[in-house]
């Protein structure tokens, strides 16, 4: 068992509202400094929100998220990317025109604390980072070229090269199969090995079983379970109301 | 039924190569779906399978070979030849029209049809999707995924098809919810609908399918009964990661 893990994110009766309908309705919970915990609940239980909520693309109407002992509620996007957050879509929006490496190389430039870099530096940064995420061979290709398993990796190359000390992945799996999710979870495996802190939404139980130390079940915007994967994964609350009893019978020898 | 293919296929692709202005993608595919049948399309990313719905659905030009339905030549037919003939495609991402409303979704499917029988082909597919028949007036993009994914997959059976194709329909879903899906997609197969089901997890489509094909680097590695194909060792190492 590693040390005891020192808090680094700390969410405190986070809340957001749509509307009337609360979509993150006081969550509450700490992520510890160079953990992987997975967050996981049905579509629509507020999981992307509360990914917004942390990286403040969404202002909260409630509650508070401290970062490494601050307050980082209500703070504007770049300066939380900067702060060492950094994160990935669901819906990929590479610059399609420009190589992976080019890609790579602009979340170096702007995203980092030490931003304003000359682009020699942000290069040399995207060429590390994409050996890390496995897409040295293909930094020279135009991103429309690349398979959408490539192009998750470079959404994490993107992210990683903004050096978070946490990042968020949502859904960086989703459309794999089993064998490329394995492959990407050795990706995953790498940029933690650095020691960055990872917080991931995925509906694959492969993914939540395989890297994350933690589970966390949000449901109807509220912490339904948290604990470790193989305890939650057989939690029949979590059964009931997220996996469904034919994936409870084939996990079952 | 021999081996679970009738005689008489409703979709028979012969021999047929297809791509892009980068290079080919399907190199020479053999395929057949008899009329109750219920094939799962799997492969890697990349493999060709999108590319191969297609061609099916008359969105990428075959560059040789030939498809016939119910016995006729629709190779390169356009879309809406192929739509009016019985085959609609649920594609991948559901590429709903977000800011229109669920019904008009759904009744778009049906665009082409100038029957009187459309209202009532709207019921069923909300028999089939319960979830959707309070949320008719909500705009597309306002619901979860799960629901977006019957949304499309409505829109396609308005059409009335023989054959529906659907796309990665697991995608982003929670398995209670793909569950769900799947048990619909095989009722919706039952009811005489022919069914092929591009899935990413292999498991799930293999589990629901009568036969498999497996498709690698554009062409057919692999077909047969579904419950052969998900024992198959090389299937089991290379997509199952058993």
């Amino acid at each position: 068992m590693s040390a005891p893990l020192a808090s680094q994110l700390e969410l405190r009766d986070v809340t957001k509202r749509f509307g009337g309908v609360a979509a993150v309705d006081g969550v509450t919970f700490d992520i510890a400094k160079g953990d992987i915990v997975g967050i996981i609940g049905p579509n629509g239980a507020g999981k992307t929100t509360l990914l917004n909520c942390i990286s403040g693309l969404q202002r909260l109407d409630g509650g508070d998220i401290r970062w490494q002992g601050d307050s980082i509620s209500g703070l504007a996007p770049h300066r939380i990317a900067k702060l060492g957050i950094g994160r990935t879509f669901q819906i990929v929006r590479p610059f399609g025109s420009m190589t992976v490496r080019e890609n790579a190389a602009i979340g170096a430039l702007f995203g980092s604390a030490e931003a304003r870099r000359r682009p020699k530096e942000a290069f040399e940064q995207a060429d590390e980072v994409l050996e890390l995420v496995g897409l040295k061979a293909k930094a020279g290709l135009a991103v429309s070229t690349l398979t959408i398993p490539d192009r998750k990796r470079l959404e994490v190359a993107r992210a990683v090269a903004t050096k978070p000390q946490l990042l968020l992945l949502d859904e960086v799996m989703a459309g794999l199969n089993n064998v490329e999710i394995d492959e990407a979870l050795d990706m995953v495996r790498a940029v933690h090995a650095t020691g960055v802190t990872v917080l991931l939404i995925e509906h694959v139980m492969r993914v939540i079983v395989g890297v994350c130390r933690r589970a966390i079940v949000l449901d109807f915007g509220q912490v339904l379970a948290q604990g470790e994967p193989e305890v939650v994964l057989r939690d029949e609350r979590v059964i009931q109301a997220y996996l469904g009893e034919r994936y409870a019978k084939r996990r079952q020898p | 039924m021999r081996n679970g293919v009738s005689p008489e296929p409703l979709l028979e692709v012969r021999r047929l190569t297809a791509g892009f202005d980068a290079g080919p993608v399907l190199f020479g595919i053999d395929l057949e779906v008899a009329p109750s049948e219920l094939v799962a399309l799997v492969g890697a990313n990349g493999a060709g399978k999108s590319t191969l719905l297609g061609v099916l659905s008359g969105l990428v030009r075959a560059t040789s070979g030939s498809i016939s339905l119910a016995g006729e030549d629709v190779t390169n037919a356009r879309p809406e030849v192929l739509v009016r003939k019985g085959v609609a495609h649920v594609p991948q991402g559901r590429r709903l029209f977000g800011t229109m409303s669920v019904e008009k979704n759904l009744l778009l499917g049906a665009y082409l049809r100038r029957d009187g029988e459309i209202r009532g082909d709207l019921v069923r597919v909300l028999d089939l999707f319960p979830a959707l028949k309070d949320k008719l007036s909500r705009e597309a993009g306002t619901l979860s995924g799960g629901e977006q994914q019957m949304v499309a997959i409505g829109r396609g059976l308005m059409a009335r098809p023989k054959l529906l194709m659907v796309d990665e329909l697991s995608l982003g879903l929670a398995p209670k919810v793909v569950d769900h899906l799947i048990e619909v997609i095989q009722q919706i197969n039952r009811e005489g609908t022919a069914l092929i089901l591009v899935e990413q997890d292999v498991l799930v489509a293999l589990d629901a399918a009568n036969r498999a094909y497996v498709l690698e680097n554009g062409r057919v590695a692999l077909s047969g009964k579904a419950a052969d194909v998900k024992e198959d060792p090389g299937v089991r190492r290379a997509y199952l990661g058993l």
